[in-house]
């Protein structure tokens, strides 16, 4: 699965970068490149900044905690989505904002963000889930994984 | 003066030009399967990537490194942009790639009212501005010098190459970075104790007609300041047109080659409709790592481009060809064309297009490439579920050279 993604620094709003302490994750390609705030999935709090409710919000990527009512997982599959097996954890559709992603060690462009579903758990914790699609033939070549982030208006 | 315009690292810039967070970034742009770096620019070159190299090897020398597809109908808005714009300061202009162009540099001191190296260097910024790409320019008095000063000036520079400074920027150039010279000519030359472009020029010129035939000879005339091979603004008629490449990795299925041979058809059908000719005779060349494993050829009764005679002509030509190799790639090459208004209407042969090539025609012009389409390429399914399969870079119409 994409296992990061970065969103570039100046996109990011000064209060949410102090509240989040997100200037530990600022990365930058080469001295000309933007700086770009890293979201891993094996940070120690693993994040995702999310267009929600109207505004940029940065929430908590899947969830580790088991005392949670929200799946122990980072992604959810558009199949099981679609088969209403995640339907009692009432699903929002959120936009997950990203420049690049990164898959088995390549990085690759994003040109407007990824899709993905937001759970509230017992105490009303939120978590956002990756969707996963089947790869497409040039995904699966360029990366060697058979699934892929689904895309918000492009098919890579 | 001729001016010779090159994009820097062309496919990187267009991709920089629709998505800013890739400015500075070591960036590759991937082949239509994803496996081969096509282009890459400056900043991930400096880390030893080279064009053709696969990105499980690009993404060892530059990890952070980040890819794109490629888009070849992004590159061509791009590009006509860049053409639209140099027809604005030149008189004529030479479409001579997707990313080059050769031009009419006389009017260029009257256009930005400034001496030449200023106002070149004024087309540059007005180009980086307007377009979104970084250029190098080269102006000369031939073609072979402007181009050679562009090569010699990147990335984003100028490059004049006059009277004055001729001898010391030719002594300073290989003769291998001549635009024609290949790796054989280059040691045919280097036999002949040539080694720079300068000591090209100052070679006997029967030396040079014996060694690389009437286009050596023009190349030498060319870095003498004598423009030889004038600037087109148009291109000339094609003697071949084909179409097909790559089968989307290696391949001994019957269905999925088959299928490659249809959709090459129906490619090679529209470009014989935009160039407005009929093919005499049809090629079919298969490939097997690069290497041709058969070539076959086929006279048609009458000049045509109807879909049913170049299948009728091509699919025996398949089933002839060996079936031990895995085929890799395959072209499909319509020779001896005619211009459309320029044949013979004949009582005894179905006409050169039938009324369902015309619907398919108007109905894809319509709809989009490919909306219909042969039922016998359903199994290349990966290739019709991703749209940027549909335009390929021979696509990109009125350009000189691939």
């Amino acid at each position: 699965m994409c296992t990061a993604i970065t969103l570039a620094w100046r996109e990011i709003p000064r209060k949410l970068i102090r509240r989040f302490q997100l200037e530990e994750r600022v990365i930058q390609r080469s001295e000309a490149a933007d700086k770009e705030i890293l979201f891993l999935q094996r940070h120690r709090q693993p994040l995702l900044p999310v267009f929600y409710q109207g505004e940029l919000q940065i929430l908590p990527w899947g969830n580790r905690q088991r005392n949670s009512s929200a799946p122990l997982a980072w992604w959810c599959d558009v199949a099981t989505l679609q088969s209403g097996a995640w339907a009692q954890y009432h699903p929002e559709p959120v936009e997950i904002l990203a420049n690049f992603g990164l898959e088995r060690g390549v990085w690759f462009l994003i040109r407007e963000g990824l899709q993905g579903v937001l759970i509230h758990d017992q105490r009303e914790q939120p978590s956002v889930y990756l969707l996963l699609q089947p790869a497409s033939h040039y995904y699966q070549v360029m990366t060697g994984y058979h699934r892929e982030p689904v895309f918000l208006g492009e098919q890579i | 003066m001729i001016g010779h315009i090159d994009s820097d690292c062309f496919y990187v810039s267009c991709e920089r030009v629709r998505s800013y967070t890739l400015r500075g970034v070591p960036c590759g742009v991937l082949g239509n399967q994803g496996a081969c770096v096509i282009a890459k620019s400056y900043e991930l070159k400096s880390y030893g990537v080279k064009t053709g190299h696969p990105i499980w090897e690009a993404k060892k020398l530059c990890p952070h490194a980040v890819f794109v597809k490629r888009d070849f109908r992004w590159y061509e808005v791009i590009s006509r942009r860049l053409l639209d714009l140099l027809k604005t300061v030149s008189p004529r202009v030479e479409y001579y790639s997707i990313d080059e162009m050769f031009f009419d540099a006389s009017e260029l001191q009257r256009y930005f009212q400034l001496p030449l190296p200023d106002a070149t260097r004024a087309l540059q910024t007005l180009v980086q501005d307007e377009v979104g790409v970084p250029v190098s320019i080269g102006i000369a008095p031939s073609r072979a010098l402007a181009k050679l000063g562009s090569d010699a000036g990147k990335p984003f520079g100028v490059h004049i190459v006059d009277r004055e400074n001729c001898e010391s920027f030719l002594r300073s150039q290989p003769v291998g970075e001549l635009c024609g010279i290949g790796r054989r000519s280059e040691r045919k030359l280097q036999d002949r104790n040539i080694h720079t472009c300068w000591d090209f020029r100052q070679a006997d010129r029967l030396l040079i007609r014996d060694l690389l035939t009437i286009k050596g000879e023009a190349l030498w005339w060319e870095l003498r300041g004598d423009a030889v091979t004038p600037i087109q603004t148009s291109r000339p008629p094609h003697k071949a047109i084909a179409r097909g490449g790559s089968c989307g990795g290696k391949t001994s299925d019957p269905e999925r080659i088959r299928a490659w041979a249809v959709r090459n058809i129906e490619r090679l059908i529209e470009a014989l409709d935009h160039h407005r000719v009929y093919a005499r005779h049809i090629s079919l060349q298969i490939d097997a790592n690069k290497t041709a494993l058969w070539l076959g050829r086929t006279p048609l009764a009458v000049p045509s481009a109807s879909f049913r005679t170049i299948y009728d002509a091509v699919m025996p030509m398949l089933s002839a060809a060996p079936k031990d190799h895995l085929v890799s790639h395959m072209h499909i090459i319509a020779e001896n064309l005619v211009w459309r208004d320029r044949i013979q209407k004949s009582l005894f042969f179905e006409d050169a297009q039938s009324p369902l090539d015309e619907l398919k025609r108007n109905i894809n012009q319509k709809l989009g490439r490919f909306a219909i389409r042969s039922a016998e390429t359903l199994p290349l399914h990966e290739i019709y579920h991703d749209t940027t399969h549909n335009y390929d870079i021979c696509d990109v119409s009125g350009k000189m050279c691939f």
